[in-house]
């Protein structure tokens, strides 16, 4: 192939002089111009200021083939990069129809050559092999407006623009100075009308990548390249079964299946959405699958924002036709509603536009949002484990923070008299108790599954809300779309509800610390993936989708944390209302049993591969527990009943208690007529032995109801506790744990425990 | 109320008696996407009127994922917008029903204009290319000039008698005492930017149309009455034309910088005041002579004769009086032009990479290798805050994210990557090592103070001389040579201001200057060649009406009178390139202010320290030598002239190269 060169100031042809019918210096756009139009060769290398032609290069010319070529870019190397020129991706706000998108990887990575290999919208200006002809008018003078403006050219003369990454040359790196660029572009876009972006990946990456927006913490939004999620093409309509074979194409890792048509494939949509996650469904009927680069421009329209959940080619594709969903852009609560694929769809689209999630179809025209609608009313469960005079001063905040129509229900244990005094001084409030577990989540998750209200607000009392600061988490509601829960922040806390920048010497200073936050950020919220506050508030939809909280760890950190994760996965945000600021009493003035059994708990991180996966509603935790099954049922009579007695007086001998219930829920489930009693006779309360005991039985994999039965107990006297026992069954003792009071009673060891039940055969 | 203080143009203004702050009132939402921070936004001019006016909030910004994402308030409103809280979440009730449908539906979003209510006034500003009501595209051409004219109107009476008058008035009222021509008093114009007064027939300055008559004004401002490029060359020769760039809002906003983009009109400053001189005493140097050898002076920074900063002053001095003293002394543009030296001497070491190929390519030559180190010791936290400091600016999009980060640099507890303070830190592309080795390596080294030079022996091991010298100011910004000092009046206006000479680049540190500088209302010169056109858009955005950017390295009779003139020369680069320019200011009266990461230390200049990482030090140390210095410009000691005459400087640096073996002699 002839071609000739023409070289700015400062480059080196290298190997390329050898091929080349003639090197020419050049400078400006007009003497690039007037070269070519002299020149006789029907292609021309361009080399840019101190460019270096890498080897190799001549050889990519040599197999240049085809009167179709227009431009072919490569790669520029410096010590940091090594570029390949942009894409031209839409641009809904800017005064530019498009956006350049670089593409360039770290130098030495070769990874992505392969995939860059081929169609590119602009080549990196360093070198560039082009048509005769479309250098004869000049070039804009800026560099990268130049290569807009040329492969603009190729592709108005019907020639293509690719990329060899083959054919490279050493540059340096881009000037920062690049003043006057965007007013080159600008003018480039209005000479050129047809130049609109269209994505922000070349071919070869598409198939394997997105470029996703993402909100980095403090509100800045950065576009991150992130693998295709999984995609799942349904077909339906006539001819499925074949059309889906060949949608497994599409994307590497793509399932597809045919799903029949109108409410067989409605149901089949339904479970394919069963658990959402960060994947694409793909719905099309059997005529309409689109092929790869239909698909691209959907997942294009999809990725353009994070608020996008549904993309079509039309609205009328929007029926069901063809239409990629984004799963963990709808909320689990939110069903695809009908008997056909397109009520279905239909119900979806309105669903996503009423919660301001972007349905992408040109043509489609959304219901109009209701703006400004009531704040939601709310069912307040007041979880009452602390001092008296915290949970009086925490109580009569909260009942001041209510509103007309709310419902405010107290939550504590059965046997605390003076908790229940304290309640009954206000007679708005409803009182539940708990009979059996120190930590209420019994109490919470029962009267969260019944919540009347919109939304429900679960509030321990060790946190005091100033004045205002529910009213403004509750108002975060009514703004953010698809908001699961929110909570205010607490200054120094250990998980995401906590600010460090609020110091306070009291309760008073709080306050007005409180009232100016509320003033400075105001509408500020910090959406968050991981939370671990006793103090959140949870729409009902978003809570009866996921279930309540895990009685294996109660309303800790560990258990807000694990609500918070199944909201996330669930589709939900959760978000920190900074302009809602309240305070949490230290465990040592407030005693409550929850807060000191986190002491022991490590703050749990962000699961972001769970989230990604997405919450699978078999996962969703009951908000009543199973009723207990009849233990004679299951062993006969009482005399088949063992106990062990697990003494505990310290943190050294609980240590030892967890390993042992660890062997014996891994020993018996509740089917087995074994109860393990600890039995508290040492300074540890009963809270924290349950908070540190309950993820050491679920660990198996079994719901609370599903494990062997503990009982907690402090006891003050065992001898009187062992005669009690000996005359229900057989008691045992846990070796290690052995007591005066408990002498001649059989010592078990954990690895001997599955003995105890052939013993009982016998 | 989220507020922005960026894109100072015209602040929200009111025609009514009292500020109209009712959202029920808002007639009129003008919507226009832009650039900001090279990012798409939104800008809204928002129009309010009731029977008594109208208030006007121009430039609130919207960011478009906030809009439909509403995790906080999208709208940001300029500083100085009337009314509180309430009134923002009402104006942002009416208003973005209308912008998440835009944003929602995907499709591209043109300057448009949403009607809330019968707005003839708004209908009429727009026609008329009015800011706050037109697109910005058209009204910030028409405000150019009046923008330009801030510099000349300080404290001084304006008329106008021009196109765009109330306008103008409008861009300068806060100024002084500005007044339109009657003739001028467009009735549209004057509904919109409000009632301006009458002007007579005298003022101090004079902005008049093509054929006005400025009558006996001291300073004369002339609109254009052609088209781009149109200015005859006669006006070209007799006045400063100023050329103004279209617009590409919001990161190219008013602009007379051609570079930028292409220009859209032009207007000429026929006279201007020039600002109070000092006298600069002259610094004589006699060369001694009777030396020879060819010694090649090489830059440490490959872009240092395209982008002038003080070590290129230093390395041209030294040309010049190697030469006078009889050596063949060249500036060589890198290492491939060493060839034949008997000396290679190198300024600055700070990109690691370049300084180990020219001290590779002095070894084959069989050269030694004499070294200006210009340590700053950057990679301990030079680089840092050259790297993390314009993240303060742009990561957060309101004014609380701005004044909250700048409180965490100050603390420096700002990280971006692995940019942190709490380590010792260089970009790769830095080589920080490399440098290192041949600071430790040369046959000398030149230090400016014996603090730099401890730190180089401790930073690099370096066993061998090191040679305490003073700035060499001669060349290009020689202030000493005053006979050919420009005017400058028609740039800076005839005021005291504060001047920042350097490369416009994050390591500079313009932008935390200009934003001290914009909080203390002292009018600021940044002059220097663009490195970096990002930052300066940042610098643009942040520094406030009062800045005055000349970008380009000015020529050496403007830089000469930049220095005579400057009330107070600022350096609060993370690391510099050298002395020798806050030498230059020194001698010519100049205060300095400087950061306490640079080392410079002249007997008898008592420089006001900052660190360069806070903003409350850099403005209180600002703040003082500017007051210092309209109570009187600094008067070099003798001293002063002693250490920094650059006859001791040359023989210091040539006793130098005679401590090593060499063939230079």
């Amino acid at each position: 192939m002839r071609f000739t060169v023409l070289a700015r100031p400062g480059s080196d042809p290298g190997e390329l002089r050898a091929g080349a019918s003639a090197v020419i210096a050049v400078g400006d756009a007009a003497s690039v111009a007037a070269a070519a139009r002299a020149c006789e060769d029907p292609f021309i290398v361009m080399l840019g200021r101190g460019v270096r032609v890498r080897a190799g290069a001549s050889r990519v010319v040599g197999a240049v083939t085809g009167e179709a070529l227009g431009v072919l870019g490569g790669t520029e190397h410096d010590a940091r990069t090594r570029r390949f020129g942009w894409m031209l991706a839409s641009a809904q706000a800017g005064p530019l129809p498009f956006e350049l998108t670089p593409l360039a990887v770290t130098a030495g990575d070769m990874s992505a050559d392969t995939a860059l290999r081929g169609p590119l919208d602009v080549v990196a200006p360093g070198m560039v092999l082009a048509a005769r002809e479309l250098l004869i008018e000049p070039l804009p003078d800026d560099d990268v407006a130049a290569a807009v403006e040329l492969c603009a050219r190729a592709r108005a003369f019907g020639r293509t623009v690719t990329c060899n990454p083959a054919f490279a040359c050493d540059a340096a790196a881009p000037d920062a100075d690049d003043r006057g660029r965007a007013a080159a572009l600008r003018a480039l876009a209005e000479r050129r009308p047809e130049l609109i972006g269209a994505h922000r990946l070349p071919v070869g990456i598409r198939r394997t990548a997105v470029d996703r927006a993402v909100r980095l913490p403090g509100g800045r939004r950065e576009r991150v390249r992130t693998a295709l999620p999984q995609l799942t093409v349904l077909v339906h309509g006539c001819c499925a079964e074949l059309a889906a074979r060949r949608a497994r194409d599409l994307a590497p890792g793509a399932t597809a299946r045919a799903i029949g048509e109108g409410a067989r494939a409605a149901d089949a949509l339904r479970a394919e959405m069963r658990v959402r996650g960060d994947r694409y469904v793909l719905l099309a009927d059997a005529a309409n699958v689109p092929d790869a680069a239909r698909l691209a421009a959907l997942v294009e329209e999809i990725e353009s924002a994070a608020f996008v959940a549904v993309a079509a080619p039309d609205t009328e594709a929007l029926n069901g036709r063809c239409a990629l969903l984004a799963l963990a852009r709808f909320p689990q609560h939110v069903e695809a509603a009908g008997t056909t694929i397109e009520a279905a769809m239909t119900s979806l689209a309105g669903a996503a536009s009423a919660m301001r999630r972007a349905v992408r179809a040109p043509g489609f025209v959304p219901p109009a949002a209701a703006h400004g609608a009531p704040q939601r009313r709310a069912t307040i469960v007041f979880a009452a484990g602390s001092a008296p005079e915290i949970m009086r001063l925490t109580l009569t905040a909260i009942v001041e923070s209510t509103r007309p129509g709310d419902e405010l229900v107290a939550v504590c244990a059965a046997s605390a008299e003076t908790a229940r005094r304290i309640v009954a001084s206000f007679p708005q409030i409803r009182l539940e108790t708990d009979a059996v577990d120190p930590l209420l989540a019994g109490a919470l998750n029962r009267v969260a599954g019944v919540a009347a209200r919109e939304l429900v607000v679960l509030v321990a009392d060790d946190v005091l809300f100033p004045s205002g600061a529910l009213e403004r988490v509750r108002a975060a509601f009514a703004r953010i779309p698809a908001l699961g829960a929110a909570f205010p922040a607490v200054p120094g806390a250990p998980g995401g509800e906590g600010v460090l920048d609020v110091n306070y010497a009291d309760i008073a200073q709080l306050r007005t610390l409180a009232e100016r936050r509320a003033h400075e950020r105001a509408r500020d919220t910090e959406p968050l993936d991981v939370a671990v506050t006793p103090a959140l508030a949870v729409t009902r939809e978003a809570l009866h989708a996921v279930g309540g909280i895990d009685p294996a760890f109660g309303p800790t950190r560990r258990g807000i944390a694990d609500l918070v994760l199944r909201l996330r996965a669930a589709g939900y945000t959760v978000a920190r209302c900074d302009d809602a600021l309240v305070h949490r009493f230290d465990t040592a003035v407030s005693r409550n049993a929850a807060a000191a059994a986190d002491a022991h708990q490590p703050v749990p991180a962000a699961d972001l591969a769970a989230i990604a996966r997405g919450f699978d509603p078999s996962s969703r935790v009951p908000f009543v527990a199973a009723p207990p099954r009849d233990p004679r049922s299951l062993a006969g009579s009482a005399d088949a009943q063992v106990a062990i007695a697990v003494a505990v007086a310290d943190a050294v001998e609980l240590e030892r208690a967890v390993r042992f219930l660890a062997a014996a829920a891994r020993a018996f489930d509740a089917s087995a007529p074994v109860r393990i009693h600890l039995l508290l006779d040492g300074d540890i309360a009963p809270a924290e032995i349950a908070a540190r005991v309950r993820p050491v039985l679920a660990g198996g994999g079994r719901t609370m109801d599903e494990t062997v039965a503990v009982r907690i107990e402090r006891v003050g006297d065992l001898g009187a506790w062992r005669a009690q026992a000996e005359s229900q069954g057989r008691l045992v003792v846990a070796a290690g744990h052995e007591r005066d009071a408990l002498a001649d009673v059989r010592a078990v060891g954990a690895n001997a425990l599955r003995d105890l039940l052939v013993a009982v055969a016998r | 109320m989220r507020t922005h203080r960026t894109h100072a143009i015209v602040a929200p203004w009111s025609t009514a008696p009292a500020a109209v702050v009712d959202a029920e009132r808002l007639a009129a939402v003008r919507i226009e996407p832009v650039l900001r921070q090279r990012r798409q936004a939104l800008v809204l001019d928002l129009y309010l009127a009731d029977g008594d006016g109208a208030t006007v909030v121009p430039l609130v910004l919207a960011d478009p994922v906030t809009i439909a994402e509403r995790d906080r308030d999208p709208l940001v409103f300029p500083a100085g917008t009337p009314g509180d809280d309430a009134f923002a979440a009402a104006v942002a009730e009416r208003v973005l029903p209308h912008l998440e449908r835009l944003v929602l539906s995907g499709e591209r979003i043109a300057e448009h204009v949403l009607m809330l209510a019968a707005s003839p006034a708004f209908e009429a500003a727009r026609a008329a290319g009015c800011f706050g009501a037109a697109p910005l595209r058209e009204s910030l051409v028409r405000l150019a000039p009046y923008r330009y004219a801030r510099r000349f109107a300080r404290g001084r009476s304006v008329r106008i008698d021009a196109p765009d008058a109330a306008g103008g008035w409008a861009v300068l009222r806060d100024l002084g005492p500005v007044a339109v021509a009657s003739a001028r008093r467009d009735a549209a114009d004057l509904r919109w930017y409000g009632d301006a007064p009458v002007a007579g027939d005298r003022a101090d300055v004079a902005i008049v149309s093509a054929g006005g008559d400025p009558g006996d004004a001291a300073c004369i401002v002339r609109l254009d009455a052609g088209g781009p490029g149109d200015a005859p060359s006669e006006l070209r020769s007799a006045s400063t034309v100023v050329e103004v760039v279209d617009p590409l809002a919001l990161d190219v906003t008013i602009s007379f910088d051609p570079a930028e983009g292409p220009t859209r009109r032009w207007f000429a400053v026929e006279r201007a005041v020039e600002p109070a001189r000092r006298t600069v005493p002259a610094l004589a140097f006699a060369a001694a002579g009777g030396s020879a050898g060819r010694i090649a002076v090489v830059l440490g920074r490959a872009d240092g004769p395209s982008r002038p900063s003080a070590d290129t002053d230093e390395a041209r001095a030294l040309v010049s009086a190697l030469a006078a003293e009889g050596f063949d002394a060249v500036l060589a543009a890198d290492a491939g032009e060493l060839a034949g030296a008997a000396l290679v001497h190198l300024f600055g070491t700070r990109d690691g990479r370049r300084a180990r190929e020219i001290a590779a390519a002095a070894r084959r030559t069989g050269a030694p290798l004499a070294v200006h180190a210009h340590d700053d010791d950057a990679a301990g936290g030079g680089w840092w805050g050259g790297e993390v400091a314009r993240h303060c600016f742009e990561y957060g999009d309101d004014e609380r994210a701005v004044e909250s980060y700048l409180a965490m640099l100050a603390r420096r507890a700002v990280a971006v990557g692995a940019a942190s303070a709490d380590v010792r830190y260089a970009p790769p592309e830095a080589n920080a090592a490399d440098a290192d080795a041949v600071l430790r390596d040369a046959a000398v080294v030149f230090a400016a103070t014996e603090e730099e030079a401890e730190s180089i022996r401790a930073r690099t091991g370096r066993r061998g001389t090191i040679v305490i010298a003073a700035p060499l100011i001669a060349g290009p910004s020689a202030v000493h040579d005053h006979a050919d000092r420009a005017p400058i009046g028609a740039l800076v206006g005839p005021d005291p201001f504060a001047l920042v000479h350097a490369p416009l680049a994050p390591l500079a540190n313009q932008l935390l200057v200009a934003r001290c500088a914009a909080d203390a209302g002292i009018p600021l010169v940044l002059a220097g060649p663009v490195a970096d056109a990002s930052y300066l858009e940042r610098i643009r955005e942040f520094g406030g009406p009062g800045l005055i950017l000349l970008p380009g390295e000015p020529s050496p009779a403007v830089a000469t009178a930049l220095y005579a003139s400057a009330a107070v020369v600022i350096d609060a680069a993370w690391a510099g390139e050298g002395g020798a320019r806050l030498a230059a200011a020194a001698l010519a009266g100049a205060r300095l202010a400087i950061s306490d990461r640079r080392r410079f230390t002249v007997p008898g200049i008592a420089a006001r320290r900052f660190d360069p990482a806070d903003t409350g030090a850099l403005t209180r140390a600002l703040g003082e030598a500017w007051d210092e210095a309209l109570r009187g410009p600094a008067r070099p000691d003798p001293e002063t002239f002693a250490a920094l005459a650059p006859g001791a400087v040359v023989r210091a640096i040539v006793r130098g190269y005679a401590a090593i073996e060499s063939p230079v002699a």
